[in-house]
């Protein structure tokens, strides 16, 4: 059956063990066959099917021998020189992105961990493992590394209430941190882990249940010139009944004990309130100030002495640093005359029947502050994650009235990675509120930093782009309303995101709470033109 | 400490049973299928639909393809038979075969097994032909990888991939929002993944059903051979 084409070379190798995602393989493989003197190329699993699907096609006449979990690669071109080129470049851009440990002239390759133990054997100083599995098994691992001594971060979602308890539990009387399940977000000695951008250090220290939510926090005290000295993220459950915000209070008691934090700030979304109100107490204890950011909480009661509330992350960032500077503590942000003068510039461009905001976030802690924030200002709110007054969106593919949406949710994440880091779902449906004539305002959020998309502005500029295009001349515009959360120094640069957006026609505001307002703004700008109540 | 939870432990899922007497669940199954048809998909098996995308092909895209053609009428004719022997030939040869970690051909195996399950009402060969076939299913699992495997382990076992499973109660129900919704979510997952795993378990709970769906159905999937529709109703199958 095989039709190897003799006059053509080709040339095999099959890497042990070894996957990358199916969309690298087939770019790659399609980059491959675009180069000069190549005629095919594939990378596929190395099963018995495909080696007989490719002996079919005389793509291969070599008597391979399956191994199912192993990658195969097979090109085949004009000459030996091409082929044997083309297979290097595609091993050195596999192995590029996998990045194992490699042999050097001093002695062969390191052989991979494949436990923890193993890999506490070959660096005994490590004192801490992040894990990041299917939740199914995420609980175990964390386990063996507590065990073992390690402070530990899961990264994974889905781990059993019970053996979310049991494991912080176990940490503190191990006097170990245990960050998560479901954290995001952490800096460690200035080690940036998960999602978090790239920072001065600094005096002020914050712990977390809400990720996006510490990135705003830290980014805006960046902005601000005060630097921070550790991160600490508990996972997304911390702060409920059954949790008793073990870990929000065990990292509490590190940064009272740690010299180099001077400002603590604690940051959660929809804490249970007995929980927030005992971290409260025990906050007051502590003979520094403390700033809390319970989204979604009134807990003016408690503040006082050391204790300094706000009711949004910007006003936390803003207390904070007046803090951290030896400085009165300003009075939260409200009604800015700007962001007003810049709503009222911006709903001429409305026409009559553009009535609604559509918010498209990436950060559920952000999707969140705008809900509370928007509560105030507009009606019916919908949401796949509803909050207060906010209904939930019965079809969450399509929007109705002010709608919000956060599309790191894991309805939308399941087998697909994170908006922040894939904007493919997110684009797609910034098109299809472009194309919606009663939207007025989209709004977004962009999150910059180590883990996010590399140039997230470009992508959203030119999706702006091409939805207004698409747009009929009689249309009307729709505004774009946006926040960048990051700093000068993160990989994709402040300014050039902002740049991009800018360019795009976006408006942008300071911080997500500022955008929201801004949004709510032309809405009100709006109905009060076209005689709205 | 207790263990983790099953990935998949909604126990109602073993217990959807689809009919399509109903008027509402041919509806929604009829939803997904268009859904599904549209996707556009150039890669996997998505690619046999009508509507499948040809830009962006990849070669084992392509040197897969002529063989579905074969093997995919032939499993589901086989199936509408009862015919087991000839309903594991058309099934095994294949497992690991096309792109991914669970290769295309795995994924519709998955997804065809799964919505088997919920149409084994109605005649009582059908739980016993499953099961047979699941387990020739399962007893070829070293030919694919150790991913994959599992999955059809755990399909075996009754248990779907849970996005899967969410299409099929919601076509069960005969509503048409959640069928839709279920659906879009369905062809999101992975990269060929959703669109493979769809295709099989759409065939899979229409295979033993009366009506013309799996007829139109075939006839679009095998629009190179015309005549295979009518295979599924009792003429001469596909063969090589």
């Amino acid at each position: 059956m095989a039709r190897t084409d003799k006059s053509l070379a080709r040339a095999e190798k099959t890497l042990p063990n070894f996957y990358r995602d199916s969309v690298a393989l087939m770019q790659l493989s399609s980059r491959i066959e675009g180069f000069p003197g190549i005629t095919r190329a594939t990378a596929v699993m190395a099963t018995q099917a495909n080696i007989d699907l490719l002996k079919e096609a005389g793509f291969t006449a070599s008597d391979l021998s399956p191994r199912p979990n192993d990658l195969l690669i097979v090109i085949e071109g004009h000459d030996d020189a091409a082929v044997a080129d083309a297979l290097s470049q595609t091993e050195a851009a596999l192995q590029a992105a996998a990045a194992p440990a490699a042999g050097t002239a001093a002695g062969p390759a390191a052989i991979p961990a494949a436990s923890l133990a193993m890999a506490l054997e070959d660096k005994p100083a490590a004192n801490f493992a992040l894990i990041s599995t299917p939740g199914e098994y995420a609980a175990a691992e964390a386990e063996k590394a507590l065990r073992l001594g390690l402070n530990v971060m899961v990264f994974s979602a889905n781990v059993a209430p019970g053996d979310e308890i049991a494991l912080k539990r176990m940490a503190r009387e191990r006097q170990l941190l245990m960050m998560g399940p479901d954290c995001g977000t952490a800096i460690v000695n200035g080690v940036p882990l998960g999602f978090a951008n790239a920072l001065q250090r600094g005096p002020v220290g914050l712990v977390g249940s809400a990720g996006t939510g510490l990135q705003e926090v830290t980014s805006l005290l960046d902005r601000a010139g005060i630097g921070v000295s550790q991160v600490l993220g508990c996972g997304a459950r911390d702060l409920s009944d059954d949790v008793q915000g073990l870990s929000m209070r065990q990292g509490l008691a590190a940064l009272a004990g740690d010299d180099p934090t001077r400002v603590i700030v604690l940051v959660a979304k929809h804490p249970s309130i007995a929980v927030a109100r005992r971290i409260g107490r025990e906050a007051a204890q502590l003979g520094k100030p403390v700033v809390l950011a319970f989204l979604g909480l009134d807990l003016a009661g408690i503040a006082g002495g050391n204790i300094f509330v706000a009711g949004t992350l910007d006003d936390a960032a803003r207390t904070a640093a007046a803090l951290a500077l030896g400085k009165t503590p300003p009075t939260p942000a409200g009604r800015d005359p700007a962001l007003a003068a810049l709503a009222r510039e911006n709903a001429g461009r409305l026409s009559e029947r553009q009535a609604y905001i559509r918010a498209l976030y990436s950060g559920g802690t952000f999707c969140y502050e705008a809900q509370t924030l928007l509560a105030q200002e507009v009606a019916p709110i919908w949401s796949n994650t509803p909050i207060a007054a906010a209904s939930t969106l019965p079809d969450v593919w399509t929007s109705r009235e002010h709608t919000l949406i956060d599309l790191g949710d894991e309805f939308f994440t399941r087998g697909r990675p994170h908006p922040m880091i894939d904007l493919r779902l997110r684009l797609e449906r910034l098109r299809q509120e472009f194309a919606d004539p009663q939207t007025a305002v989209i709004l977004l959020d962009v999150v910059l930093g180590y883990g996010a998309h590399a140039d997230p502005a470009t992508e959203i500029a030119s999706t702006i782009a091409d939805a207004r295009a698409a747009r009929q001349p009689t249309d009307h515009d729709v505004i774009v309303v946006a926040s960048v959360c990051g700093t000068q120094a993160d990989p994709q640069g402040l300014s050039r995101q902002e740049e991009a957006l800018r360019q795009a026609g976006v408006l942008l505001a300071p911080s997500n709470a500022a955008a929201a307002r801004l949004a709510a703004r032309i809405i009100h700008a709006h109905s009060n033109r076209a005689g709205h109540t | 400490m207790s263990h983790a939870a099953p990935p998949w432990p909604d126990p109602d899922v073993r217990r959807t049973v689809i009919r399509f007497r109903h008027g509402s669940t041919r509806r929604a199954w009829d939803t997904a299928w268009s859904h599904l048809a549209s996707s556009g998909q150039p890669n996997g098996l998505g690619a046999l639909l009508p509507n499948g995308g040809t830009d962006g092909r990849s070669l084992q895209t392509r040197l897969l393809l002529p063989r579905a053609l074969i093997d995919l009428p032939r499993l589901v004719v086989s199936t509408r038979r009862l015919a087991l022997p000839e309903a594991v030939s058309a099934a095994v040869p294949l497992i690991g075969a096309g792109p991914g970690l669970t290769p295309s051909w795995d994924d519709l195996l998955i997804g065809f097994m799964a919505g088997l399950r919920t149409a084994t009402s109605g005649k009582p060969e059908r739980p016993g032909f499953l099961t047979r076939l699941g387990a020739a299913i399962q007893a070829a699992g070293n030919a694919t990888t150790d991913v994959s495997r599992r999955v059809i382990d755990r399909t075996v076992a009754g248990y779907g991939p849970p996005w899967i499973d969410d299409v099929l109660a919601a076509i069960a129900a005969g509503n048409v929002t959640r069928t839709r919704r279920a659906t879009r979510e369905a062809l999101h997952i992975g990269h060929t993944s959703g669109t493979d795993t769809m295709l099989g378990a759409l065939l899979g709970c229409a295979v033993w059903q009366a009506g013309p769906q799996l007829d139109a159905t075939l006839a679009a999937l095998s629009c190179r051979d015309p005549n295979m529709a009518s295979d599924a109703s009792g003429g001469r199958h596909g063969t090589h």
